[in-house]
Protein backbone atom coordinates (compact mmCIF):
# COMPACT_ATOMS: atom_id res chain seq x y z
CA UNK A 1 0.00 0.00 0.00
CA UNK A 2 3.00 2.31 -0.88
CA UNK A 3 2.49 6.15 -2.08
CA UNK A 4 2.63 9.36 -1.40
CA UNK A 5 1.22 11.19 1.39
CA UNK A 6 -1.01 7.92 2.26
CA UNK A 7 -3.22 7.90 5.54
CA UNK A 8 -4.37 4.29 7.02
CA UNK A 9 -7.05 3.72 9.64
CA UNK A 10 -6.92 0.00 11.95
CA UNK A 11 -9.68 -1.65 13.54
CA UNK A 12 -9.32 -4.72 15.71
CA UNK A 13 -12.10 -6.38 17.43
CA UNK A 14 -14.04 -9.36 18.11
CA UNK A 15 -16.12 -10.35 14.67
CA UNK A 16 -19.64 -8.88 15.58
CA UNK A 17 -21.68 -7.34 13.19
CA UNK A 18 -21.28 -3.92 15.26
CA UNK A 19 -17.81 -4.30 13.86
CA UNK A 20 -18.69 -3.25 10.72
CA UNK A 21 -20.30 0.08 11.78
CA UNK A 22 -17.15 0.20 13.39
CA UNK A 23 -14.81 0.00 10.83
CA UNK A 24 -17.17 2.34 8.35
CA UNK A 25 -17.13 5.15 11.19
CA UNK A 26 -13.06 4.65 10.95
CA UNK A 27 -13.06 4.99 7.00
CA UNK A 28 -15.23 8.06 7.28
CA UNK A 29 -12.62 9.64 9.44
CA UNK A 30 -9.88 8.86 7.12
CA UNK A 31 -11.92 9.82 4.40
CA UNK A 32 -12.76 13.19 6.38
CA UNK A 33 -9.58 13.73 7.51
CA UNK A 34 -7.85 13.37 4.04
CA UNK A 35 -10.03 15.70 2.54
CA UNK A 36 -10.07 14.96 -0.93
CA UNK A 37 -12.05 11.74 -1.49
CA UNK A 38 -14.84 12.04 -3.82
CA UNK A 39 -18.40 10.86 -2.47
CA UNK A 40 -18.80 8.30 -4.94
CA UNK A 41 -15.38 6.69 -4.53
CA UNK A 42 -15.87 6.81 -0.86
CA UNK A 43 -19.29 5.76 -1.08
CA UNK A 44 -18.37 2.63 -3.13
CA UNK A 45 -15.47 1.68 -1.50
CA UNK A 46 -17.04 1.56 1.83
CA UNK A 47 -19.51 -0.47 0.03
CA UNK A 48 -17.40 -3.13 -0.85
CA UNK A 49 -15.79 -3.29 2.60
CA UNK A 50 -19.37 -3.36 4.24
CA UNK A 51 -20.04 -6.45 2.12
CA UNK A 52 -16.75 -8.19 2.69
CA UNK A 53 -16.75 -7.87 6.39
CA UNK A 54 -20.44 -8.93 6.53
CA UNK A 55 -19.99 -11.87 5.02
CA UNK A 56 -16.86 -12.78 7.39
CA UNK A 57 -18.62 -11.89 10.44
CA UNK A 58 -21.72 -14.05 9.22
CA UNK A 59 -20.04 -17.46 8.01
CA UNK A 60 -16.32 -17.11 9.61
CA UNK A 61 -16.73 -20.17 12.15
CA UNK A 62 -14.11 -20.10 14.55
CA UNK A 63 -11.34 -23.24 14.60
CA UNK A 64 -12.42 -25.98 16.52
CA UNK A 65 -10.99 -25.30 20.55
CA UNK A 66 -9.64 -21.35 19.42
CA UNK A 67 -10.88 -18.56 20.71
CA UNK A 68 -13.89 -16.53 19.19
CA UNK A 69 -13.23 -15.05 15.82
CA UNK A 70 -11.56 -11.50 15.62
CA UNK A 71 -11.35 -9.20 12.69
CA UNK A 72 -8.36 -6.86 12.45
CA UNK A 73 -8.73 -4.13 9.39
CA UNK A 74 -6.52 -2.23 8.41
CA UNK A 75 -7.65 0.61 5.59
CA UNK A 76 -5.95 3.40 3.62
CA UNK A 77 -6.19 6.35 1.21
CA UNK A 78 -3.29 7.78 -0.36
CA UNK A 79 -3.81 9.98 -3.69
CA UNK A 80 -4.29 7.34 -6.50
CA UNK A 81 -6.05 4.61 -4.99
CA UNK A 82 -7.92 3.11 -1.70
CA UNK A 83 -6.93 0.05 -0.43
CA UNK A 84 -8.49 -2.44 2.70
CA UNK A 85 -7.37 -5.21 4.51
CA UNK A 86 -9.79 -7.69 5.53
CA UNK A 87 -8.43 -10.55 8.17
CA UNK A 88 -9.96 -12.93 10.50
CA UNK A 89 -9.27 -15.61 12.74
CA UNK A 90 -11.92 -18.17 11.45
CA UNK A 91 -11.36 -21.11 9.41
CA UNK A 92 -9.86 -20.45 6.48
CA UNK A 93 -12.89 -20.97 3.93
CA UNK A 94 -12.47 -21.03 -0.44
CA UNK A 95 -14.83 -19.27 -1.98
CA UNK A 96 -14.74 -18.76 -5.56
CA UNK A 97 -14.52 -14.96 -6.89
CA UNK A 98 -14.39 -15.48 -10.29
CA UNK A 99 -17.62 -15.22 -12.39
CA UNK A 100 -19.39 -13.29 -9.67
CA UNK A 101 -22.65 -12.16 -10.82
CA UNK A 102 -26.36 -10.58 -8.92
CA UNK A 103 -28.84 -13.21 -8.54
CA UNK A 104 -31.30 -13.91 -11.87
CA UNK A 105 -34.18 -13.02 -9.69
CA UNK A 106 -34.11 -9.44 -9.11
CA UNK A 107 -36.67 -10.39 -5.93
CA UNK A 108 -33.72 -12.62 -4.05
CA UNK A 109 -33.59 -11.32 -0.77
CA UNK A 110 -29.43 -12.45 -0.60
CA UNK A 111 -26.80 -13.36 -2.67
CA UNK A 112 -25.92 -9.66 -3.87
CA UNK A 113 -22.46 -8.93 -1.56
CA UNK A 114 -19.62 -10.27 -3.26
CA UNK A 115 -20.65 -9.74 -6.50
CA UNK A 116 -21.28 -5.54 -5.86
CA UNK A 117 -17.93 -5.95 -3.87
CA UNK A 118 -16.55 -6.94 -7.43
CA UNK A 119 -18.14 -4.26 -9.54
CA UNK A 120 -16.99 -1.16 -7.21
CA UNK A 121 -13.46 -2.64 -6.74
CA UNK A 122 -10.68 -2.79 -9.31
CA UNK A 123 -9.25 -5.56 -7.24
CA UNK A 124 -10.58 -7.94 -4.69
CA UNK A 125 -8.60 -10.87 -3.55
CA UNK A 126 -8.78 -13.49 -0.93
CA UNK A 127 -5.89 -15.23 0.97
CA UNK A 128 -5.86 -17.98 3.64
CA UNK A 129 -3.34 -17.91 6.29
CA UNK A 130 -3.77 -18.20 9.69
CA UNK A 131 -7.21 -16.94 8.89
CA UNK A 132 -8.62 -15.36 5.83
CA UNK A 133 -7.22 -12.06 4.52
CA UNK A 134 -9.01 -10.35 1.82
CA UNK A 135 -7.60 -7.25 0.25
CA UNK A 136 -9.49 -4.90 -1.88
CA UNK A 137 -8.33 -2.18 -3.95
CA UNK A 138 -10.14 0.74 -5.78
CA UNK A 139 -8.95 3.51 -7.78
CA UNK A 140 -9.78 6.75 -7.21
CA UNK A 141 -11.99 7.98 -10.02
CA UNK A 142 -11.61 11.38 -9.94
CA UNK B 1 -29.53 3.26 12.78
CA UNK B 2 -32.59 4.65 14.29
CA UNK B 3 -36.45 3.83 12.50
CA UNK B 4 -39.17 6.75 12.53
CA UNK B 5 -41.86 5.34 12.07
CA UNK B 6 -45.74 7.53 11.33
CA UNK B 7 -48.76 5.64 10.41
CA UNK B 8 -50.84 7.95 8.44
CA UNK B 9 -55.06 7.34 7.17
CA UNK B 10 -53.73 5.44 3.75
CA UNK B 11 -50.60 4.23 4.33
CA UNK B 12 -47.89 4.33 6.95
CA UNK B 13 -44.22 5.92 6.62
CA UNK B 14 -41.02 4.06 8.14
CA UNK B 15 -37.87 6.26 7.45
CA UNK B 16 -34.69 4.38 8.38
CA UNK B 17 -32.50 7.09 9.99
CA UNK B 18 -28.15 6.06 9.35
CA UNK B 19 -27.10 3.48 7.81
CA UNK B 20 -28.80 0.34 6.59
CA UNK B 21 -26.40 -2.04 7.13
CA UNK B 22 -26.29 -5.91 8.81
CA UNK B 23 -26.66 -4.16 12.03
CA UNK B 24 -29.72 -2.22 11.18
CA UNK B 25 -31.57 -4.32 8.71
CA UNK B 26 -33.16 -6.83 11.14
CA UNK B 27 -34.87 -3.71 12.92
CA UNK B 28 -36.17 -2.78 9.85
CA UNK B 29 -37.60 -6.15 8.84
CA UNK B 30 -39.47 -6.78 12.09
CA UNK B 31 -40.94 -3.06 11.81
CA UNK B 32 -42.58 -3.63 8.45
CA UNK B 33 -43.75 -6.92 9.55
CA UNK B 34 -45.34 -5.34 12.26
CA UNK B 35 -46.79 -3.22 10.30
CA UNK B 36 -48.53 -6.07 8.08
CA UNK B 37 -49.40 -7.96 10.93
CA UNK B 38 -51.47 -3.95 12.11
CA UNK B 39 -52.81 -4.23 8.85
CA UNK B 40 -50.73 -1.71 7.36
CA UNK B 41 -49.89 -2.94 4.52
CA UNK B 42 -49.38 0.39 1.89
CA UNK B 43 -46.00 1.36 3.19
CA UNK B 44 -43.75 3.98 2.54
CA UNK B 45 -39.90 3.40 3.13
CA UNK B 46 -38.47 7.25 3.29
CA UNK B 47 -34.91 6.90 2.37
CA UNK B 48 -34.34 10.76 2.63
CA UNK B 49 -32.15 10.04 5.84
CA UNK B 50 -30.79 7.00 4.63
CA UNK B 51 -26.75 7.75 4.29
CA UNK B 52 -25.92 4.23 3.43
CA UNK B 53 -27.26 0.85 1.79
CA UNK B 54 -25.72 -2.43 1.26
CA UNK B 55 -27.07 -6.17 0.20
CA UNK B 56 -28.39 -6.79 4.06
CA UNK B 57 -30.36 -3.39 3.50
CA UNK B 58 -31.52 -3.72 0.25
CA UNK B 59 -32.55 -7.63 1.55
CA UNK B 60 -34.81 -5.84 4.11
CA UNK B 61 -36.64 -3.76 1.64
CA UNK B 62 -37.17 -6.61 -0.93
CA UNK B 63 -38.43 -8.66 1.72
CA UNK B 64 -40.60 -6.06 2.46
CA UNK B 65 -41.55 -5.50 -0.87
CA UNK B 66 -42.63 -9.26 -1.17
CA UNK B 67 -44.23 -9.51 2.06
CA UNK B 68 -47.03 -5.93 1.19
CA UNK B 69 -47.20 -7.87 -1.74
CA UNK B 70 -48.62 -11.11 -0.79
CA UNK B 71 -50.77 -9.16 1.61
CA UNK B 72 -52.61 -7.39 -1.15
CA UNK B 73 -50.37 -4.30 -0.48
CA UNK B 74 -46.87 -2.65 -1.62
CA UNK B 75 -43.99 -1.49 -0.76
CA UNK B 76 -42.50 1.94 -2.32
CA UNK B 77 -39.88 3.85 -1.81
CA UNK B 78 -39.19 7.79 -1.06
CA UNK B 79 -36.71 10.52 -1.72
CA UNK B 80 -33.66 8.33 -1.47
CA UNK B 81 -30.50 10.11 -0.89
CA UNK B 82 -27.73 9.91 -4.13
CA UNK B 83 -25.56 7.12 -2.09
CA UNK B 84 -28.70 5.00 -2.18
CA UNK B 85 -29.55 5.26 -5.45
CA UNK B 86 -26.13 4.66 -6.76
CA UNK B 87 -26.75 0.97 -5.02
CA UNK B 88 -30.38 0.43 -6.43
CA UNK B 89 -28.80 1.50 -9.80
CA UNK B 90 -25.94 -0.92 -9.69
CA UNK B 91 -28.09 -3.86 -8.87
CA UNK B 92 -30.90 -3.34 -10.78
CA UNK B 93 -33.20 -2.99 -7.78
CA UNK B 94 -34.54 0.54 -9.12
CA UNK B 95 -36.23 -1.90 -11.51
CA UNK B 96 -38.49 -3.00 -9.01
CA UNK B 97 -38.37 -0.36 -6.58
CA UNK B 98 -39.24 2.88 -8.38
CA UNK B 99 -38.02 5.97 -6.01
CA UNK B 100 -41.15 8.55 -5.51
CA UNK B 101 -40.02 12.30 -4.75
CA UNK B 102 -41.22 11.65 -1.63
CA UNK B 103 -43.15 9.72 1.17
CA UNK B 104 -46.70 12.27 0.76
CA UNK B 105 -46.37 11.36 -3.17
CA UNK B 106 -45.81 7.64 -2.74
CA UNK B 107 -49.58 6.61 -3.15
CA UNK B 108 -50.80 9.93 -4.55
CA UNK B 109 -53.29 8.67 -7.02
CA UNK B 110 -52.85 4.77 -6.47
Amino acid sequence: MAGESQNCVEVMGPAELQMVEKVLDAFDRLCESTGRVAEEDQMQFALAVSEILTNMITYGQSTSGADPVSIHAEICVNDHEMCASLRDTAEPVHVALDDLSLPDDLLDESGRGLAISAMVLDRLERQTDSGNVWSLQRSRRT
Amino acid sequence: MDLKVNTMRNYAVIAPQGRLTAVGAPSLRKALNHLLEQGNVRIVVDLSETAFIDSSGLGALIGGLKAARLAQGDLRIAAPTPAVSSVLKLTNLDKVLRAYPSAETAYHGG
